[in-house]
């Protein structure tokens, strides 16, 4: 069945690769026709699916019930995810249950990596816990639901990270255009060119741009494309003051800069909770199935056979 | 009984974390008075405050020692010296001259009529500065009189900050008298672009710092874009850093009845705590951070 299935595999990489390099014959294979079809190549072979319930290695080292000063704020955090999941995929009290079971495991393991660096003295910006949730409960998801479900969470995830990078770099222009009075076609090439080396850790916070003389922005050095050479002169005797960190807390988003506003929830049915698939213990203990076949890939095939 | 300054060094990347002032304790406490009060102390720690909070080591209780060097680099903030920072000022004049010329048609004698109007604001500008600084007592001092110094000191900053050619600044008056209704028509239409360019950027911002309490699907992203978009003004004057996501609240929560659909009961109940916010620091707005609403 795997060699079945790998070959089919390979067949869809000969189909799409040789639909790709015809459209780029005909000329009209632009960027967003190869980009379609490195999807395809990619959801063909992405990594097997998980068992539902199947929690990573990392959060069976950790322990499902491990607690610190962390648990709290990333426990809202997971909430607020599971909140959005379900808002994507209109999951079941079961599914809940699980998605809840598993974001617990994984506040877990971010609890003590937090902890860890905080041990440590680490100053390097510390791992991003809601993408570690949202990467979880992707797993789980694709796990437990039909594919257009599936696809339709990564793509909600993908649009709001997506839409948090162009905030930033369209606020990244703006600073610039406030001391340098871009004219129009400068400021679109300016953020052509910020996003040519952007790096991930621009957009970490977005309260970074409230203060001018901290918020990231690029040095002359990038920006030498865009400006003219009195701007550049201009931009060059800027003082760096370096970066600013509001914490963790802030940069998760977490604690909002607005004060305290409450923290969303998710109801979930005591039925579904007490009893999802399978209890914490057996989750944490399951080793994850070898090679799976995806549910997506399955309905290929099943569908083929019809045939 | 002193206080030791470090200055910022050029080019320098060290790291600094900052607790801003709207803490969430101050807000637990549910009071009115003490959000505006915590949110004003934000707004004055942003003016100013950040580089003295930063800064400043107090090694002694009551007492600061202040030199002309540290009130030069509060002022300034990102120009070391006041030659550089009226050097940084008439590069700015000369690059919003360029900005007006974007117009295709500006002849050398407007161009020299607006450049004279800038230098103007250049040179009140410094002569403010410096007389200030002659009539400001250096060395140490209780820290009670270095508040006042600094009270003075303050809104200088937020002036050179802001750019000495914004909207109330001569130059900008110039504009009209300089150009013919033509040329003054398109310069209009390049700066209200350039506005709104600046706008959307800021509801995009605030709305995925919104987003790190209550995550968005794209639809829902999209629609209250394009709701604030079409239905709220940018401001005419953006003022001080602190308040930029602030201003995009206060116009949100004049069109509440048109954003609440957007959101689920459970989202819009958290949503209107954060656009009280919004609401709460309005009058600040205007009288601190310098901002005007259409």
């Amino acid at each position: 069945m795997n060699l079945f299935s790998q070959q089919r595999r390979r067949g869809w990489l000969c189909t799409v690769t040789a639909a790709a390099l015809m459209l780029g014959g005909m000329g009209v294979a632009r960027g967003d026709v190869l980009g379609e079809a490195v999807d395809v190549l990619k959801f063909l072979f992405r990594p097997a699916k998980k068992k539902p319930g199947v929690i990573d290695a990392a959060a069976a080292n950790v322990g499902a019930g491990f607690v610190n000063q962390y648990t709290p704020l990333l426990t809202k955090l997971m909430m607020a995810e599971l909140h959005f999941a379900h808002k994507v995929c209109e999951l079941d009290g079961q599914q809940l249950a699980l998605l809840q079971k598993v974001g617990k495991a994984k506040v877990a393991v971010m609890a003590k990596t937090y902890e860890n660096q905080q041990n440590q003295h680490q100053s390097s910006e510390w791992p991003d816990a809601r993408e570690a949730l949202t990467d979880a409960f992707q797993e789980q998801i694709d796990a437990l639901l039909p594919a257009e479900a599936a696809a339709r969470y990564r793509s909600e995830v993908a649009a709001r990270r997506q839409a948090k990078k162009d905030a930033a770099r369209e606020m990244m222009v703006v600073l610039i255009d406030r001391k340098l009075s871009l004219t129009p076609d400068q400021y679109e090439h300016a953020g052509g060119v910020i996003n040519e080396k952007w790096d991930p850790g621009w957009a970490r916070n977005m309260q970074m741009f409230l203060y001018d003389q901290y918020a990231p922005l690029p040095d002359a050095n990038v920006l030498s494309p865009v400006l003219t050479e009195r701007q550049r002169t201009t931009w060059e005797s800027r003082t760096n003051h370096g970066r600013i960190s509001f914490g963790w807390e802030r940069d998760l988003g977490l604690s909002s800069p607005w004060g305290e506003v409450g923290d969303l929830e998710v109801d979930i049915p005591a039925a579904a909770e007490e009893k999802p698939e399978g209890d914490s213990e057996e989750i944490l203990q399951e080793p994850p199935e070898e090679n799976p076949e995806p549910k997506a890939q399955d309905a290929v095939e099943d569908a083929e056979e019809e045939k | 009984m002193r206080i030791q300054c470090v200055a910022p060094q050029p080019g320098s990347h060290s790291r600094r974390r900052v607790r801003d002032a709207t803490t969430p304790a101050a807000m637990r406490a549910g009071s009115r008075t003490l959000g505006i009060g915590t949110i004003l102390m934000a707004g004055l720690f942003s003016m100013g405050r950040l580089a003295t909070a930063l800064d400043v080591v107090v090694v002694n209780q009551n007492m600061i020692q202040i030199t002309e060097q540290q009130l030069v680099q509060w002022v300034f903030q990102t120009q070391q010296t006041v030659p550089a920072a009226r050097k940084h000022a008439e590069n700015s004049l000369n690059i919003q001259v360029d900005f007006v010329a974007l117009i295709g048609t500006l002849t050398d004698e407007q161009r020299a009529k607006l450049e004279l109007a800038g230098r103007g604001d250049v040179h009140r500008f410094f002569e403010d500065f410096n007389k200030l600084l002659k009539a400001t007592p250096l060395g140490q001092m209780p820290q009670q009189q270095w508040q006042e110094v600094w009270q003075k000191m303050q809104p200088l900053q937020v002036r050179y900050m802001n750019g000495l050619h914004g909207q109330k600044s001569l130059f900008r008056k110039t504009i009209p008298s300089t150009l013919s209704e033509d040329q003054l028509h398109a310069f209009q239409v390049i700066e209200t672009e350039r506005n709104r360019r600046r706008y959307l950027a800021t509801v995009k911002a605030t709305l995925a710092t919104i987003e790190g309490k209550i995550p968005l699907t794209a639809r829902q992203r999209e629609q209250v874009i394009a709701l604030v978009m079409e239905k709220t003004k940018p401001p005419r004057a953006w003022g001080q850093g602190y308040y930029r996501y602030h201003v995009v609240l206060y116009q949100m929560s004049t069109i509440e009845d048109d954003l609440k659909p957007v959101f689920r009961d459970d989202e819009w109940k958290l949503m209107t705590k954060i656009l009280q916010q919004g609401q709460m620091v309005k009058h600040m707005l205007r009288q601190q951070g310098g901002i005007e609403f259409e």
